[in-house]
């Protein structure tokens, strides 16, 4: 961290233009679930301070993104976090980033396999999209079309799940890895053509965005093992549709484990002006893991959440001043008979403030199958988030 | 009768001008600024007359092939660094890709949806895109009417893509200035649904740069302003400054 400080610090004096952002946010959970030992609702204060530096050349930047968390219960869910803090060199072709970076990649709009860079901020929740920032270094050059990146990120951040009275609390003891890199090497690009396509590809090295489970002593633990992944997001433009597709093949480097297959597809479709200018998204979508070897540990014993699932789900937007939104979309898990079932409404209001509020329920299995879901229960939430930007 | 058809020729020959060539000598006069970059004030007001601020960042390039865009989000606070890029495209549908900083996501919008709202505004995604008359079928038929005591040429044109959230448009040029006053949408059922009036046209270097665009929904009665805070061309911009690596800068 001290290099880091070095890095982002030093340079600061060269530069000519500063952008700052920020937002605080109050967010309060309440739940309905059948555990007496689990809390019944959740109050957080949030924080996110970003602040980006650029020189006079605009060749040279920096970005400094922090991120403050208070639970009024749970005292794992209290610390200020770097999220990013990253320099980068940019010339006319190509670019060199140094430090915690998050990065996105995927084309589906629920669960990406190709997004394999960040982990999930587990203390947010185990259906949130935050991601930990992860140190590396990134180098990419730029053709017409297309680029080529290369990534080495250093080491794993830890991994920590929120406290036993969370819901989302998970039995597992995670083993810290030794600090070994993982290296990506990604080729995408974008075709000119009738119907045009985003393709990408990505062959990883390293530590497996996967970990395995034993049970050591009985206590579950969660442990990396090394892996070399090939994998694909792509886009296709058919009219009025996007058509997109996720995959990967991971050759794992573990006599417990087996080679996996993942796969997506999905569709979306947009319906414009349906009532006082609104529009509606109609998303579909399907994930699937397969394994080589049966006789291993297959997606369900692994934790897996999509393994044989589909995702329905509509985003009806008000295409108001204040960016109204409504989002319903169910997950079914065609396997284990088993569901999550969210309804989300987004907006501002007074220009700096906005307003989240979500209901999620998860309908477990009743098989005797373990999963994630039967790990939370069955469950009802609702939460609203109140947030200020400046 | 005999005389009438007399008066009428005479009349038509006075401003004898087809559709097509009054789209190619007006497109013309704001043609050559090879590269742009400006800073637009938005200003979107509901019926009720509540109004909110935009501020956008814009980058232009001409290119023979179909100009490419960059628009970036500076205020209000919550969409800062969204950013949408558009390469435009004469044959099809334009190519726009979405950058959303939240997610550090890059979506790309497909067709159907660019008919839809830009950012809640009154403008749609196409009403930004490419205007060039290539994409219209322009009727012949070219009228001289008087809009607020401007002398104007009126003309109408049907949009060739069939995914447009039009059915026509109607099309004001100033007579003397041959610069667009005013477009007239009408929407798939032909019913008008909004107006766009433009206004504080600067002449620079040879080139008119519009310098406020009005947008009236006449249905719902909401109101979209565009102006153009910051304007300077001849930019030197190139293709790369257009490539999907500046949506991630």
């Amino acid at each position: 961290m001290r290099f880091l400080t070095i890095f982002i610090l030093i340079p600061l004096s060269l530069f000519a233009e500063l952008n700052f952002s920020a937002s605080v946010a109050t967010f309060g959970e309440g739940y309905i679930h059948n555990s007496d030992t689990k809390d019944k609702q959740r109050v957080d204060i949030r924080g996110d301070f970003k602040t980006k530096f650029i020189n006079n050349n605009e060749d040279f930047e920096a970005i400094v993104d922090v991120e403050y968390l208070y639970d009024k219960s749970d005292e794992s869910r209290r610390y200020i976090q770097i999220d990013e803090a990253k320099v980068k060199y940019l010339d006319e072709y190509f670019d060199i980033t140094l430090g915690k970076m998050i990065l996105f990649w995927g084309a589906l709009e629920v669960y990406n396999i190709a997004d394999t860079f960040n982990q999930s901020n587990t203390l947010k929740g185990s259906f949130s999209s935050n991601k930990l920032g992860e140190v590396a270094l990134k180098a990419d050059y730029y053709f017409e079309n297309s680029e080529f990146n290369t990534v080495v990120k250093f080491y794993n951040q830890d991994l920590i799940y929120p406290y036993e009275k969370s819901p989302f609390y998970m039995p597992f003891n995670v083993v810290t890895p030794d600090k070994k890199p993982t290296y990506y090497f990604k080729y995408s690009g974008s075709t000119d053509s009738d119907y045009p396509i985003d393709y990408a590809f990505i062959l990883q090295y390293g530590y497996d965005n996967q970990l395995k489970i034993s049970y050591p002593l009985y206590t579950p633990t969660q442990s990396y093992y090394q892996s070399i992944k090939l994998s694909t997001y792509n886009n296709i433009v058919l009219d009025s549709l996007l058509l997109k597709f996720e995959g990967s093949y991971t050759r794992v480097d573990d006599d417990a484990l087996s080679d996996y297959i993942q796969s997506g597809f999905g569709g979306e479709y947009k319906i414009e002006d349906i009532a006082f200018g609104s529009s509606l998204d109609l998303i579909l979508e399907y994930y699937r893991y397969d394994t080589n070897d049966n006789t291993k540990l297959s997606a369900i014993d692994l934790f897996r959440v999509y393994q044989n699932d589909i995702f329905g789900g509509a985003r009806l937007s008000f295409n108001n001043k204040d960016d109204s939104s409504f989002l319903f979309g169910i997950v079914g898990d065609l396997e284990y008979d088993e569901y999550s079932i969210s309804a989300k409404f987004e907006s501002s209001f007074y220009d700096d403030y906005s307003i989240k509020i979500e209901a999620m329920q998860i309908i477990p299995t009743t098989s005797d199958n373990y999963t994630v879901y039967k790990a939370i229960d069955d469950f009802k939430s609702i939460s609203c988030k109140v947030k200020y930007h400046f | 009768m005999k005389k009438l058809i007399l008066v009428g020729l005479v009349f038509t020959l006075s401003f004898s001008i087809s559709g097509l060539e009054l789209a190619k000598k007006s497109e013309a006069l704001s043609k050559g600024y090879k590269s742009s970059i400006s800073k637009l004030k938005m200003i979107m007001k509901n019926s009720s007359g509540e109004s909110t601020q935009r501020d956008i960042s814009l980058k232009n390039l001409e290119l023979e092939s179909g100009d490419r865009g960059l628009m970036e989000f500076l205020s209000p606070k919550k969409v800062k660094g969204t950013k949408l890029l558009t390469y435009e495209k004469i044959d099809r549908d334009d190519d726009q890709w979405l950058y959303l900083p939240a997610l550090k996501r890059v979506k790309r919008i497909v067709g159907k949806g660019k008919s839809g709202s830009f950012m809640g505004s009154e403008f749609s995604y196409e009403d930004l895109g490419n205007q060039d008359y290539r994409k219209f079928s322009l009727e012949d038929r070219v009228e001289l009417v008087n809009i607020d005591g401007v002398e104007c040429y009126k003309n109408t044109r049907i949009p060739n893509d069939k995914k447009s959230g039009y059915t026509k448009q109607i099309i004001y040029v100033n007579k003397a200035t041959f610069l667009v006053k005013k477009i007239e949408y009408f929407d798939r059922k032909k019913e008008l649904l909004k107006v766009a009036t433009f206004s504080d046209y600067k002449k620079s270097k040879n080139i008119y740069r519009v310098g406020k665009i009005e947008m009236i929904n006449m249905q719902n009665h909401k109101f979209t302003s565009i102006q153009w805070v910051e304007d300077k061309i001849f930019a030197s911009l190139k293709k790369r400054d257009f490539s999907k690596r500046v949506l991630k800068k």
